[in-house]
């Protein structure tokens, strides 16, 4: 419990310094958002005044931050400059991009781990071989390239699965666009997966497991499998938050009316306040993401609970 | 010592010469991009020729300008190979002093550092790099860096930090303070050499992970333009018209997935060479 409150404790710095950093970011960079909304029109200076403000874009930066996070508090993320509020805007669109980052993380986890397992437990076999070489060419290759390809072959040409679009909902049009999101995490885990088992399968306790005469598969997955999954899990952990920011390259390829391509066209737009709170909701997922895998730890291996005690 | 055995183990396998000759390739290309290519960058383009396939003449066809697309893909080395190379180099050396301050001297300087690591390490990459290039259009090769770098560099400034620490309470630099050794002799002679391994095999694999952000940021129209030439940029164009010309999306893919996949596979034979454990 004090492990916990402390972990807190240094979460919560880290994530007003973290939201102030990007907040500073958006709105301290060159460019007038009032001006760009005009686009080449010239704008009376009255009007200017007036929206500046509104949107208090005269105040000191400490301040415009100060009034933000008051407003969060109240699940309030401020409000467009065409007025529009940006929780609204965003209301249609964490579906979707929840929806694909829990498929692409799901296949991470089953797919990752199971070809983990299988190279692990015959180091150098054909197996073990063919999962470090297909690993190795999914995390080189860029993701756009992994989707383009995805999308041609298996969408287009074979006509498995839906080429765009969130017509046929969840989980048909998001099967391909999330074995395309998690394709980089999916070859992260399972070599997690075959480093740690492969250490662990060396190790006294195994030895003793299989000289009490426990079948393999008890041994493997019950002992040794238990202990490779602590990184994997530290891994899965941050990579939730990951595959909810990445998957503004995926939405844009499979047209996934999402999160990701709202921000990314509120970036160019320089629609300041959409990207805010955007990246404000991710950075949070993050940061409660990483306490969790911290405090997860406890649970998987209670030597880590008792040292930290 | 452990390079020469480092050494001795790398030159038997295959992967090691195979992704080194793919990587001497790559920076020859970048380096001296005229011996490659027929044509300069954007140089005798014809756009009558726009997006035509491989044909004598031109082995890898035409871009939507019409210009040989050979010559563009070798001129588009460099842009990779540079960015990939310089931020990692930053963000190593950034990682080695800051790893080095906050695991040799902890307390509040450790925490200040593991704080400010924490903050940058929650940015999401390509959010955060898009809101940056968008506000500066007119970004070249050295402000892309730079932004990669201050997004890049807290992975390796972490495992930097948990290497020293490890190493920091050894008798041998206890033994190296009883002899009156400086604490920045201490750092950088004691602990450096033993901490640095796993730092720098991890520095391998940046370089691959940065050519494919950058990459990915040019593919989104934010990061370098036109006139520039990247890969990157060729797959930007090469996305509307992929479906009819499959040639624009797969040359510079190819190009792209070799050189990440190169050193990457580079850096794992090196971790496999560095540690024993793992063989």
């Amino acid at each position: 419990m004090r492990y916990a409150a402390h972990r807190l404790a240094q979460a919560v710095p880290v994530f007003f310094a973290t939201t102030f950093v990007i907040y500073a970011m958006v709105f301290v960079l060159p460019g007038d958002p009032i001006l760009a909304l005009a686009g080449d029109k010239p704008v009376p200076d009255q009007v200017l005044d007036v929206m500046r403000e509104h949107y208090h874009l005269g105040d000191p930066l400490l301040v415009q931050y100060g009034r933000y996070m008051l407003g969060l508090l109240h699940g309030d993320l401020g409000e467009t400059f065409t007025g529009q509020p940006v929780s609204e805007l965003l209301q249609d669109r964490w579906g979707v991009t929840a929806q694909l980052a829990t498929t692409a993380w799901i296949f991470e986890l089953a797919v990752g781990v199971g070809l983990g397992v299988v190279a692990g437990v015959r180091k150098g076999g054909i197996a073990d071989t063919a999962v470090l070489a297909g690993t190795t060419f999914v995390i080189a290759a860029p993701v756009f390239v992994v989707g383009y390809t995805a999308q041609i072959v298996l969408g287009l040409n074979l006509g498995l699965f839906p080429t765009a679009g969130t017509d046929e909902g969840w989980p048909g049009s998001y099967l391909l666009p999330g074995m395309v999101l998690g394709s980089f995490g999916l070859a992260y885990v399972a070599r997690l997966t075959r480093t740690a088992l492969v250490e662990n399968l060396r190790s006294d306790y195994v030895r003793t497991a299989t000289a009490k005469g426990l079948r393999r598969r008890r041994v493997v997955g019950l002992h040794a499998l238990r202990n490779s999954l602590i990184p994997v899990v530290t891994f899965l952990g941050v990579d939730f938050g990951n595959l909810m920011a990445g998957a503004v390259v995926t939405e844009g390829i499979f047209n996934l009316p999402g999160i990701g391509q709202q921000v990314f066209q509120s970036i160019q737009l320089q629609e300041g306040p959409v990207v805010v709170g955007v990246t404000t909701v991710l950075v949070m997922i993050f940061i409660v993401a990483n306490l969790a895998v911290d405090l997860l730890y406890g649970l998987l291996d209670p030597r880590i609970r008792r040292a930290r005690a | 010592m452990l390079a020469r055995d480092a050494w001795r183990e790398m030159r038997g396998r295959a992967v090691f010469w195979l992704s080194a000759v793919v990587l001497a390739v790559a920076v020859a290309m970048a380096a001296v991009p005229g011996v490659f290519a027929a044509m300069g960058p954007n140089d005798g383009c014809d756009l009558r020729m726009s997006k035509k396939g491989p044909a004598s003449g031109a082995a890898f066809g035409y871009d939507l300008q019409g210009c040989d697309y050979w010559s563009q893909i070798v001129h588009g080395t460099r842009a990779s190979i540079m960015i990939g190379i310089a931020v990692t180099v930053a963000a190593l050396a950034i990682a080695i002093v800051l790893g080095l301050l906050g695991g040799f001297y902890g307390g509040l300087l450790d925490a200040l550092i593991s704080r400010v690591t924490d903050v940058f390490f929650g940015i999401p990459f390509v959010l955060g790099a898009t809101v940056v290039l968008v506000a500066f259009p007119d970004h070249g090769i050295w402000a892309m860096t730079l932004v990669l770098v201050l997004l890049g560099w807290t992975t390796m400034t972490r495992l930097m930090r948990g290497q020293v620490i490890a190493v920091r309470n050894m008798d041998f630099i206890e033994a190296a303070r009883m002899l009156g050794a400086s604490d920045r002799r201490i750092m950088f002679r004691h602990i450096l050499p033993n901490a640095i391994a796993p730092v720098f095999v991890v520095a391998m694999l940046n370089v691959g992970n940065v050519i494919a952000g950058e990459a990915t940021l040019d593919y989104l129209g934010v990061g370098l333009q036109y006139p520039d030439v990247s890969w990157g940029l060729q797959l930007n164009v090469a996305q509307s018209f992929f479906a009819e010309y499959p040639h624009l999306l797969m040359f510079p893919a190819l190009f792209l997935t070799a050189t990440v996949l190169s050193f990457l596979m580079l850096g794992d034979v090196v971790r496999d060479a560095l540690d024993p454990r793992l063989r």
